[in-house]
């Protein structure tokens, strides 16, 4: 072997930080995981919308008389099953580029960026859940959207960076429905369903 | 083993290659070899002839399973691995006088 100094030692230096941190980043997150997560979330929105107008009530009046307690469950169910099938897509569509890619989906990177997202994620959930049982029940969409983006801006440390500029807008959509409570299940519809489609389309061309 | 030149730069690190290995598992302590191969985008026959290079000098130690029926290589970094390689970080450092 030759040794032949041909970098400077400060190309070293920034070549060695560009490897530290590409060492941290889980790149297998998919666009496509985005898109399908935005669609399953429209969806969602379509069938909560559809149990609330088929009662002849809207998000606007919950803030003085909260849905009856089997309204309140159906539409708990639908938002879980939403949840679940938002997350198996996300789920399916980046373990199918990971093989692709040949990264694994244990890895630590991929463990760092799952507990990164967990915490925030199921901390907010059991908030929620706990909002649901005191009957504050207009609280509920805007701070599911202001502790996912939490989630997203603790992950975008270990994936695409671009995950932290989403979940700024989940946040700032999240406070700003906060403080219009009527219109809670517009801007949960705006977040999850419209934010992710552009998000997962942007991804999509980015890192196909 | 250890050549070191007269700045403290080690000559078992003066390639990219070697930089990237050690670098990953600085902050990484152990991965495997199709994880190092993508973070890097190094080709089978590269990663493994440096890999083999830094081994023989103890940088880092090589270690061959079986996941299921295929073949799997980890690779991780050794006590002594870690000090060489800090200490060149440190020497490359002082030569652009930001220690």
């Amino acid at each position: 072997m030759q040794h032949h100094r041909t970098s400077k030692p400060e190309e070293d230096i920034s070549h060695i930080r560009q490897m530290m941190e590409r060492s941290t980043s889980f790149l297998s997150l998919s666009g496509l995981s985005g898109i399908s997560a935005g669609l399953i979330g429209m969806a969602g929105f379509l069938a909560v919308y559809y149990i609330i107008s088929t009662n002849g009530l809207g998000y606007s009046d919950l803030k003085e008389n909260p849905y009856s307690v089997p309204l309140t469950l159906r539409i708990l169910a639908v938002a879980c099953l939403t949840l679940a099938a938002a997350l198996g897509s996300a789920f399916y569509f980046t373990q199918r580029k990971a093989r692709k890619t040949g990264q694994s989906l244990w890895s630590k990177p991929a463990r760092n960026a799952l507990t990164a997202f967990a915490l925030p994620v199921s901390s907010g959930g059991l908030l929620c859940l706990i909002l649901i049982w005191h009957r504050l029940l207009f609280l509920v969409a805007p701070l599911t959207l202001v502790f996912y983006g939490l989630a997203l801006t603790g992950m975008s440390r270990h994936t695409h960076r671009e995950v932290y500029w989403l979940g700024i807008c989940e946040i700032a959509l999240g406070i700003f429905a906060c403080m219009i409570p009527g219109y809670g299940l517009i801007f949960w519809m705006l977040g999850f369903g419209v934010l992710h489609i552009v998000y997962g389309a942007a991804l999509y061309k980015k890192y196909k | 083993m250890n050549d070191i030149d007269i700045k403290g730069l080690n000559r078992d690190f003066e390639s990219r290659v070697r930089l990237g290995i050690m670098s990953v598992l600085t902050v990484s302590g152990e991965v495997t070899f199709n994880d190092m191969k993508q973070m890097l985008d190094l080709s089978d026959g590269n990663l493994s002839s440096h890999a083999n290079a830094l081994e023989q000098n103890g940088y880092i130690e090589v270690r061959k399973s079986f996941a299921g029926k295929k073949p799997q290589t980890l690779y991780i970094i050794t006590k002594s691995g870690r000090d060489a390689f800090s200490r060149h970080i440190e020497a490359l450092s002082r030569m652009i006088g930001k220690i």
